[in-house]
């Protein structure tokens, strides 16, 4: 059964590494940066399934923490590498889109599936919710305390 | 004499207001943060040695005032293009040491400006990877990764038919998201290849930009309420019109008599 989950998230590690670089190089990402991006993304998945499968967390939670660890890895990865940090974000962010979700709301309209509908639609919603405002939220308070340091020196 | 010398200068700080437009429009088209341009436009007026500019970007315009000279730019085209925004980015910072002059820093632009970035070809095979590996990533067998594979590089493929339309990027979305689900669910029909689901999932996560929602909510949070909302109304138009593709895409399968849902 352990045996399972891990080859189970072995498998979507290789998947959100895949789908990150391809993502990235659809953005036309400089070339130094691809590969940090997809490897962030890849944790931040690993994470969330982490937080899912192995320690039991809600949806919500998982995908909220997964977000702000990318995001400060991204931030960070920005600083070293001089680059603006929205690079990293738009490519580490998407594995955890919740592409899966959004369809299911979707393929339950196509069915005439009232209740399947609202009850996916409002999980999708408030993934991206939690998405949204970990990586604001995060992204924010690592400007300010950036901005302070650079201040002091 | 008085008149000889004030036309040189004249034309110096119309260059530079000019300069400080382009990096601004240039950032804004290729998917940098309203904060984030009005960062850069005042970092280069800085460098530039000019004092009582001020800056206000939308996702939509730019209006930049320099000691009185005012110039709007419109945007009328929104992408994403990492490597310009990193650009313009490297350029502003060092125009902001000193270490570029007026024309340097203008060819500097120009020459990112002129970057195509990668070849079609490249991007097709990026495409598909990227599809191929999402629908490995919401558990779909080798069968609908191989299908994956091929629709998204398909999509990709009619991508640049949109490109210069206005309303492109809704037209592709709606178009691409028709596309896949037409074509992964109808192949289903023909050759039993699995999990058909996450074929059309893996086919449309590309089209799903995540980071709109984050901008939105990041803008606001910096007090851009305008920029705020604007984005965070594109992000549902474009979220939405992938919705109405698969949708129409499913809807039309069904109706031909495919298999049911």
């Amino acid at each position: 059964m352990n045996g399972s989950v891990l080859q189970q998230i072995l498998l979507h590690s290789v998947g959100a590494f895949g789908g990150t670089l391809g993502y990235a190089i659809l953005l036309n990402a400089p070339m130094n940066t691809v590969l940090p991006a997809s490897l962030t993304g890849l944790l931040g998945y690993v994470i969330y399934e982490i937080m899912i499968n192995l320690l039991g967390q809600g949806v919500v939670f998982s995908y909220f923490l997964a977000t702000v660890i990318v995001t400060m890895i991204c931030e960070m990865a920005a600083r070293v590498m001089r680059m603006p940090s929205t690079i990293f974000l738009l490519t580490a962010l998407v594995p955890l889109v919740p592409g899966y979700t959004f369809y299911c709301a979707m393929l339950a309209i196509v069915e005439h599936n009232g209740a399947a509908f609202a009850s996916y639609g409002l999980e999708a919603v408030q993934i991206v919710a939690a998405i949204a405002v970990g990586a604001a939220v995060t992204s924010v308070l690592f400007r300010m305390l950036a901005g302070r340091k650079r201040r002091k020196t | 004499m008085q008149i000889l010398h004030e036309h040189p200068a004249q034309s110096h700080a119309d260059q530079k207001i000019r300069l400080i437009c382009m990096a601004a429009q240039m950032m804004l088209e290729n998917g940098g943060e309203t904060y984030r341009v009005e960062e850069t436009a005042m970092r280069m007026a800085i460098g530039l040695g000019l004092d009582d500019v001020n800056v206000v970007a939308f996702p939509t315009s730019i209006f930049v005032n320099v000691d009185g000279r005012s110039r709007i730019r419109r945007i009328t085209h929104r992408g994403t293009n990492s490597s310009r925004l990193a650009g313009v980015n490297d350029v502003s910072r060092r125009v902001e040491r000193g270490e570029l002059t007026p024309d340097e820093a203008e060819r500097a632009l120009d020459a990112i400006a002129a970057d195509p970035g990668f070849s079609q070809l490249m991007l097709i095979l990026a495409y598909g990877v990227s599809a191929a590996s999402f629908s490995l990533l919401f558990g779909g067998t080798f069968g609908s990764l191989l299908v994956a594979l091929v629709v998204g590089m398909l999509a990709q493929l009619i991508q640049p038919f949109f490109a210069h339309m206005a309303m492109g990027t809704l037209l592709f979305n709606f178009c691409g998201g028709f596309m896949t689900a037409l074509l992964c669910r109808a192949t289903s029909n023909v050759i039993a290849y699995g999990d058909v689901n996450a074929a059309i999932i893996g086919g449309i996560m590309p089209m799903l930009t995540g980071l709109l929602m984050t901008t939105a909510v990041r803008d606001t949070m910096y007090g851009d309420l305008i920029s705020g909302i604007a984005r965070a109304v594109e992000a549902l138009l474009l979220a939405g019109c992938v919705a109405l593709g698969v949708f129409v895409g499913l809807k039309v399968v069904v109706m031909l008599g495919g298999m049911p849902l």
